[in-house]
């Protein structure tokens, strides 16, 4: 899947041509899904979304000939590309890698500055992060050992209930109660919820259970790192309402999701490298 | 087959002590012919050489070996002349070479329960297994954690050799000092009937001698380690506990800490800099004992270096031969596995002051509840200094659930706030 | 049959308790009355701020609780060092739950006359803290009361229990695991009436014996909250006969001496009482069992405990090699405070009673 919200014709000069503006690339190359933010001096002017498939070397240069294809750059116009994500060193091309705990704190907070904790639900993987000054990571909690509390738990569970992820979140938000999943273990979670649609339980409120179940274990997260609002969730499953509602609830506050919460990542890559240049000239 | 595959066969299809210890023998020259050069630090050699005959004497002399838990009061088990070995480090060093996956996958046919803390499954097994001698007796004490004794009983029962334990009070007032000192009193007399000998007063002196030399060197050690330049990787450093944890009162663990003493200060005189570290860090309780390139990765190619760690602290008072069960009981006492979590934190707070820390890791080690369930008071701690604070989970002996990458992000990431 | 409403007891009467080896004589002379926490709530909301998650469920509800103010206006907390996860649960609610009172009570490990006389000087600080929240003196006739009560409260459960162990499908486990939660939260006073009618209106209704009852179970180990464990084991079809958990067959095998010095006498039967798992003396719980399951006649063994909890799950395989020996049938299962996963152990339990007669 490629997306692209502005794209340059072929007869725009590029920047280095006119040397009127610097431009920057994060790209956050994660186990599921690559995104990437190009900035022109600061401003975002592409960002692209991909599914990384099983080689993440291959997706970084995947990702950079499409970003090239859009825009009319090519590698050379590019002043400073940070890399991110679970394969971050694995780009020949990038000038510098930082970890997505860094990126997503930059990002969120140039989102919006008054954030101070960033909840980020990828794939595969979700980290809590705590946000300083300037956008600066001052903690962080992750999760990359256990399917719960990410995408996946969703993945598995819209294939045993038959229903589009893309839904899940709309069913839960309508359902009038939920039905509580015990089991901690995204496995054994899958069988309990087969054993639940046996036994004649609305699938509405099995949904809304397993929304909360996430929530749960990401509530646990943000609690040993400490709770501070304002709060932002970033990542993939930040788009499933049901789960935003399910966190929200569990720890009264609202929180805040970005219109594209699944390029924060790219987008802080993205302004470290434009910060990275700063001093050079 | 490998070397390695071919020690490990021996070890596990044969279990023979005799072998074992002709094995160190085997090392022991191997070391010796080692130039000093080689090492790290010249007193390196020297570790190995100690670490290696000790090993040696108590698997060649099982009439003398006795096996103890970490910080018991070894000094006693030296004034009778015997040989004591931590069976904690026993494990740590099974563990280096490989061996724990096999070990505890025995242990799991047992119906050990695997949140059981490793190191001490690690052990029970090697003993089941008839890896190492029948020792004189089995020194345990209660404050290590509620694991000790559990383990020590089975080991005890295992091997049929009689248990000494000392119960470790909560308290530190009149009374609780009492409790303990008796029991010490107790326990030597029992070293006593079981060895059919009698305690020397001298030996005992003597123990109290080089153990008081060994307490000396380590301060002074850790002492100049505060100086601004890291004179020594903690990778290096760690593996103290593996010396001083059994050879304290023994000649040998005094010389030696004397010589790192001394090869670290004509390094600070000399400002000896070849360790180009941009960050100072307190490492807290053990590292990963299996194969693995955490610390390397940590102080070498992130520059975290780590100037001190909490297990070579020196916790205790010299020992005094006026009052010996007192003073062993109160060396005991002072640890900081021992009571509530002040003692600790207290210690932690010095030492990111003496220090100059910018950052402290905590390694929690799978099932060490008395120190895993006091990570959010140490966080609280460091965060008064206003630096990070990163807690590592993992296991130190158990290398079947380690995955490099998990560590490496979190790892940089904590460089990252390091950075700020 | 009984009703004990649960809000009669004001909350600044009330000195919280956790463990069996406290010391309740104490608190009871003291004129409170010692009130067992059993957290209600399944969920955990805030405990991971403060404990991590591979260690005691029951400790993690305890601390959820105080976050969640849930044991405000409470006289007192009293946190026994019955492992380590204790310790550093103490040491967490007295960093961040101040406004409680809160007294740590060590146990000696061994329970030779220097532990007791160890034991009992932590006694005496336990008079002092409980003086420090009531303000007045303890006197130690009123601790002699309150011994001769507590005994006489043990030596009615033992005979409950034998009850049980005969009619055990008259006596089911939820009402009397009711009975016992409500025995270690109200006045021994009013409990020990209660039981004596009690025991005399069951052996009115006395069935024929129960010692026909197939598939007699006996549980043993660290299962803090039983309730939902023994009715699945109920529910799979078998009866339960006897148990050795903290509050259940541990609970009253000691009886205190009621003359001399009290705190003397107290330390002696708390010390020497059937032990726990931490004690040194683990073995005489083994002997303890050996013996209850001949008595009970009973016809299996389901050994639980509570994850992570070392001093009880090591124990399994030293118990088993005795089990086996006697050609007793055994079942390991662990648990959480709250167990999940009904119908995973009905399974085992329905696959065990299926081994057993």
């Amino acid at each position: 899947m490629v997306c692209c919200e502005r794209q340059r014709s072929e007869k725009t000069p590029t920047p280095r041509e006119t040397g009127a503006s610097m431009i920057f690339a994060g790209i956050d190359i994660g186990s599921v899904s690559t995104e990437m933010v190009i900035l022109e001096n600061t401003v975002p002017v592409c960002s692209i979304i991909m599914e990384t498939g099983s080689n993440s070397r291959e997706a970084a240069d995947r990702m950079l000939a499409a970003a090239c294809e859009k825009t009319g750059f090519s590698l050379s116009d590019f002043h400073f590309i940070v890399t991110t994500g679970y394969g971050r060193k694995t780009a020949g091309f990038s000038h510098r890698d930082v970890t997505e705990l860094s990126c997503h704190a930059r990002g969120a907070w140039h989102l919006n500055n008054s954030v101070r904790t960033v909840i980020d639900i990828g794939g595969q993987d979700s980290k809590v992060i705590k946000v300083g000054k300037s956008g600066k990571s001052l903690d962080f909690i992750m999760n990359d050992k256990c399917a719960a509390g990410t995408g996946r738990f969703l993945e598995v569970m819209a294939r045993a209930l038959e229903v589009e992820i893309e839904e899940m979140g709309k069913i839960a938000t309508a359902a009038k109660e939920s039905v509580k999943i015990s089991s901690m273990c995204t496995v054994f979670a899958e069988s309990e919820v087969v054993s639940l649609i046996a036994e004649g339980h609305p699938r509405d409120r099995i949904i809304r259970g397993l929304m909360d179940s996430i929530a749960s274990r990401v509530v646990g997260m943000v609690h040993r790192v400490g709770l501070e609002p304002p709060l932002m969730l970033t990542g993939g499953v930040a788009k499933n309402e049901g789960v935003v509602r399910a966190l929200e609830q569990r720890l009264g506050t609202s929180i805040q999701v970005p219109e594209e919460p699944q390029i924060v990542g790219a987008l802080g890559a993205a302004l470290i490298a434009s910060e990275e240049t700063a001093g050079k000239k | 087959m490998s070397l390695q595959s071919r020690v490990k066969r021996m070890l596990f299809d044969e279990p023979d002590p005799k072998k074992i210890m002709r094995g160190i023998g085997f090392i022991l020259l191997k070391t010796a012919l080692t130039p000093a050069g080689k090492f790290d630090l010249r007193a390196a050699k020297r570790f190995s050489l100690i670490l290696y005959n000790h090993a040696r004497r108590f698997f060649k002399y099982p009439q003398k070996a006795v096996f103890t838990s970490l910080f018991a009061p070894v000094e006693l088990v030296h004034a009778f002349g015997l040989c004591p070995f931590s069976l904690e480090m026993l494990a740590g060093i099974a563990a280096s070479m490989d061996l724990a996956p096999e070990l505890l996958a025995g242990t799991e046919k047992e119906w050990l329960s695997t949140d059981f803390c490793s190191f001490h499954r690690a052990y029970i097994e090697i003993a089941r297994i008839g890896l190492l001698p029948a020792p004189v007796f089995v020194l345990a004490t209660a404050h290590t954690c509620d694991g000790t004794y559990k383990s020590f009983s089975e080991v005890s029962s295992l091997m049929s050799r009689p248990l000494i334990f000392l119960d470790t009070p909560y308290h530190s007032d009149r009374v609780a000092v009492d409790y303990l000192t008796e029991q010490l009193k107790n326990a030597a007399e029992q070293i006593e009937k079981v060895t059919k000998t009698t305690l020397d007063r001298e030996k005992l002196e003597r123990a109290f001698f080089f153990s008081n030399r060994a307490r000396s060197a380590l301060l002074e050690i850790n002492e100049i380690r505060q100086n601004e330049r890291p004179l020594l990787f903690g990778e290096d450093s760690l593996p103290f506990l593996t010396i001083w944890g059994s050879l304290l009162g023994h000649r040998e663990g005094a010389a030696l800490f004397e010589r790192y003493r001394d090869e670290l200060k004509r390094r600070s005189e000399e400002g000896w800099s070849q360790i180009k570290g941009k960050k100072r860090v307190l490492w807290l309780h053990l590292k990963p004992f299996f194969p693995n390139r955490l610390l390397r990765y940590i102080e070498q190619e992130l520059g975290a270096v780590i100037v001190a760690e909490e297990i070579n602290s020196v916790y205790w008072d010299e020992l005094d031969i006026r009052s010996p069960w007192e003073s062993l009981a109160l060396k005991i006492m002072r640890n900081y596995w021992v009571g509530g979590i002040e003692k600790r934190l207290d210690n932690i707070r010095r030492t990111i002051e003496s220090h100059h820390i910018d950052g402290v890791i905590h390694f929690s080690h799978w099932g060490c509840r008395q120190s895993n369930g006091g990570v959010r008071l140490i966080r609280d701690t460091v965060t008064e200094y206003g630096i990070p604070f990163l807690n590592l989970d993992g296991d130190c002996v158990d290398e079947r659930s380690y995955s490099e990458a998990q560590y490496l992000t979190r790892l940089e990431g904590f460089m990252e706030l390091l950075e700020r | 049959m009984y009703n004990f409403a649960d809000d009669d007891i004001p909350d600044e009467k009330k000195v919280g308790f956790l463990c069996p080896y406290t010391v309740e004589e104490l608190i009871d002379a003291a004129g409170f009355i010692p009130y067992r926490i059993i957290p209600e709530s399944p969920d955990l909301d805030l405990v991971d701020a403060y404990l991590p998650n591979n260690i005691c469920s029951y400790l993690r509800h305890l601390v959820d609780l105080a976050a969640k103010d849930g044991l405000r206006g409470y006289a007192g907390l009293v946190i026994n060092n019955s492992c380590d996860a204790a310790r550093r649960t103490y040491d967490v609610l007295k960093s961040h739950m101040g406004g409680l009172e809160i007294f740590f009570q060590d146990i000696p490990k061994k329970c030779d006359a220097p532990a007791v006389h160890y034991f009992s000087h932590i006694l005496g600080g336990f008079v002092n803290f409980l003086e420090g929240i009531s303000g007045v003196p303890l006197q130690k006739d009123a601790v002699r009361e309150s011994i001769g009560r507590y005994n006489k409260n043990r030596a009615l459960l033992s005979k409950l229990f034998s009850l049980r162990a005969q009619y055990p499908r008259l006596l089911r486990s939820e009402p009397i695991l009711e009975l016992l939660d409500a025995n270690v939260r109200r006045p021994k006073s009013e409990m020990n009436i209660f039981f004596e009618r009690f025991i005399g209106e069951v052996r009115e209704t006395m069935e024929e014996s129960g010692t026909a009852a197939r598939k007699r179970v006996f549980v043993s180990g660290n299962l803090i909250n039983p309730h939902t464990f023994f009715s699945i084991i109920e529910e799979a079809g078998g009866v339960i006969v006897g148990d050795d958990l903290c509050f259940g067959g541990r609970y009253f095998t000691h009886q205190t001496g009621e003359n001399g010095e009290p705190l003397e006498n107290l330390a002696q039967s708390y010390l020497t009482k059937t032990p726990c798992g931490r004690m040194v003396n683990s073995s005489d719980r083994y002997d303890a069992v050996m013996d209850a399951l001949k008595r009970f006649h009973a016809h299996g063994l389901v050994y639980t405990s509570l994850k992570f909890c070392d001093n009880f799950l090591v124990d399994y395989p030293s118990l088993k090699k005795r089990l086996d020996m006697e050609g007793i049938p055994s079942l390991f299962l662990e648990s959480e405070y709250y167990p999940m996963g009904k119908g995973q152990i009905l399974t085992r339990i329905e696959g065990f009673l299926e081994r057993i007669s």
